[in-house]
């Protein structure tokens, strides 16, 4: 059973409030559930918001994690397709797929659009194999190289013995590797977005535009969104196919997808469904960024064009909106907006960009 | 006695206790507030219903024939050749909104062309006091379609309060106003 949607059926089972909720398939967002096999310490999270911003640990050492899950954007970039290192590309190096925030991946079930891992700490250290970073081709090479460069520098041994209580000097490389995704995965847990207007409409406190009300009506009605973007994080944490990623001439696709994984045809072109909480601040959208705005995605889905044998049935037909229902469904998208919790770090809340700064200086030596 | 003097050691750390409560709470708020953004005072206009303009300068320092812009991978240097003529689109909305498809949430559109590293670009009177978000791009790369492509200069600045990640912003008081974009203010889309 899916985490998050066992979360929401115990929010609507157990709670009395959930009934007053003028749209119960969407309860209030829980918070954060906490991994009891690695628990957010102080020290782990500090940890982890110095690994985030440490472009020295990137094959360029030029790229961090934060290059592309920008801070104060919504932990994404709002490019296309970025280049973030170039240490074994050409100088108009891009990756295949769009940047994916980071906000509230403490709920998610996958990580990554394949969903190649179900592990938060994995998937934080996934990107120093891949082409992100670049510190190796493979995962004990990445290991090897990033424990080199921590055990060089006494401030990281130091923090990972205060994080952790391990001397990173006597384990061994991918024991390191793990650590460090562990403590990024602490510190990425305290990005969180919830409680938008929609949420204090929804429980009955505040208001929302009449155009937002209606749109909330088409989304679980007519246009069928729901059907995948449902419960408080507004996914079903599944994979779908929206012909995103159409097998061409030869049989492959540009992004295999959960297929990827799988090995499955039948899951070809098919990706995590995203949440949908702070949408309108995240284009571009689908995997691989090619929808620029929010109308280009409701126009895709209207025309239910099923251009890839394995388009997802539940989203395989035209939807027949207007542009007046598109618009009112753009307006509910944007009550889900609120503004993130602010990230903790060593150096206080990262809040701006002086914040940031004082981090970026205080890495460790 | 004895317990009289219990009841005044409890006092005393009651009173600690509290004085470190209220300090606790001093310093929460005061890095809370560094944290908040405050809205720009608006100067009280004469004619608060006027429309104003807003021009947008782009000024690209150039070396070597190059300008030098933001990528994720460092500095890139987008030869001056590549950009002359080229077309500038900007959509200008209000504070915190980006635009998402739907035209009727648009203040005012702009258009204008490069020259060499340079351009200026003024919209019409549509602008109340306030403060407004400019989303342009270079069309560096001619073609595909009305929005940016990979290869176009779009402009950002994510050292504001609040920043959308896709716009500068510009405010407007009392008259028309003007903002000025940089090398800085750009990144290879």
């Amino acid at each position: 059973m899916r985490i998050v949607t066992a979360i929401a059926l115990v929010a609507l089972v157990g709670s009395a409030g959930a009934a007053e909720l003028r749209y119960p398939q969407f309860p209030t967002l829980p918070r954060a559930p906490r991994d009891p096999t690695n628990p957010p310490t102080p020290a782990r999270r500090n940890l982890g918001a110095e690994l985030f911003f440490d472009a020295r640990l990137s094959g360029s050492g030029a790229t961090s994690c934060s290059n592309c899950h920008v801070f104060n954007t919504n932990w994404q970039d709002n490019l296309v397709k970025p280049r973030p290192d170039t240490s074994q590309g050409t100088d108009f190096f891009t990756l295949p797929f769009n940047t994916d925030s980071l906000l509230n991946i403490v709920y998610r079930d996958f990580f990554f659009r394949d969903g190649r891992t179900q592990d938060l700490g994995h998937a934080f250290t996934e990107p120093w194999i891949e082409d992100n970073q670049q510190l190796g081709k493979t995962r004990a090479e990445a290991a090897a190289r990033l424990a080199t460069i921590l055990r060089g520098r006494p401030g990281y041994v130091a923090r990972f013995q205060r994080a952790f209580r391990r001397d990173i000097r006597r384990l061994a490389d991918e024991e390191v590797f793990d650590l460090a995704g562990q403590a990024l995965a602490v510190f990425a847990r305290q990005l969180v977005t919830r409680e938008a207007p929609f949420d204090r409409w929804n429980a009955g406190r505040g208001t929302i535009p009449e155009a937002a009300e209606r749109g909330v009506a088409l989304f679980v009605g007519k246009a069928g969104c729901m059907r995948c973007h449902v419960g408080p994080n507004f996914t079903d944490n599944d994979f779908h196919n929206v012909s995103t990623s159409p097998p061409r001439e030869d049989g492959t696709r540009a992004d295999e997808g959960r297929a990827r994984v799988t090995g499955k045809a039948a899951d070809g072109g098919k990706f995590l469904t995203p949440t949908l909480r702070q949408v309108v601040m995240t284009s571009p959208y689908f995997h691989d960024g090619s929808a620029l705005t929010l109308a280009d995605v409701l126009n895709h889905l209207d025309a239910g064009t099923a251009a890839d044998p394995n388009h997802d049935v539940l989203v395989g037909r035209p939807l027949g909106l207007t542009a007046q229902e598109k618009y009112e469904l753009y307006a509910f998208l944007k009550t889900l907006r609120s503004p993130p919790t602010i990230a903790r770090g060593p150096t206080g809340r990262l809040c701006n960009d002086a914040a940031a700064a004082a981090l970026r200086a205080a890495l460790p030596q | 006695m004895r317990w009289a003097r219990g009841a005044l050691v409890h006092l005393s750390a009651v009173r600690q206790l509290l004085v470190l409560s209220f300090l606790a709470v001093a310093l929460a708020s005061a890095a809370d507030a560094r944290c908040r953004c405050r809205p720009l005072p608006m100067p009280k206009c004469a004619a608060p219903e006027t429309r104003h303009r807003i021009t947008v300068d782009i000024d690209f320092i150039v070396v070597d024939g190059t300008v030098e812009v933001v990528t994720q991978s460092g500095p890139y240097r987008v030869p001056v050749a590549d950009l002359d003529g080229k077309t500038i689109l900007a959509a200008f909305m209000p504070r915190g909104e980006v635009f998402q498809g739907f035209f009727e949430e648009i203040v005012a559109i702009a258009a204008g062309t490069m020259e060499d590293a340079h351009a200026a670009v003024q919209t019409a009177g549509a602008f109340l006091p306030g403060e407004y978000e400019v989303l342009l791009f270079i069309d560096a790369v001619p073609g595909g379609g009305a929005g940016p492509q990979r290869g176009d200069l779009a402009a950002f600045d994510n050292g504001v309060c609040d920043p959308t990640g896709v716009s500068v912003r510009v405010a407007v008081g009392c008259g028309d106003a003007a903002v000025t974009l940089e090398n800085r203010h750009f990144i290879l889309f």
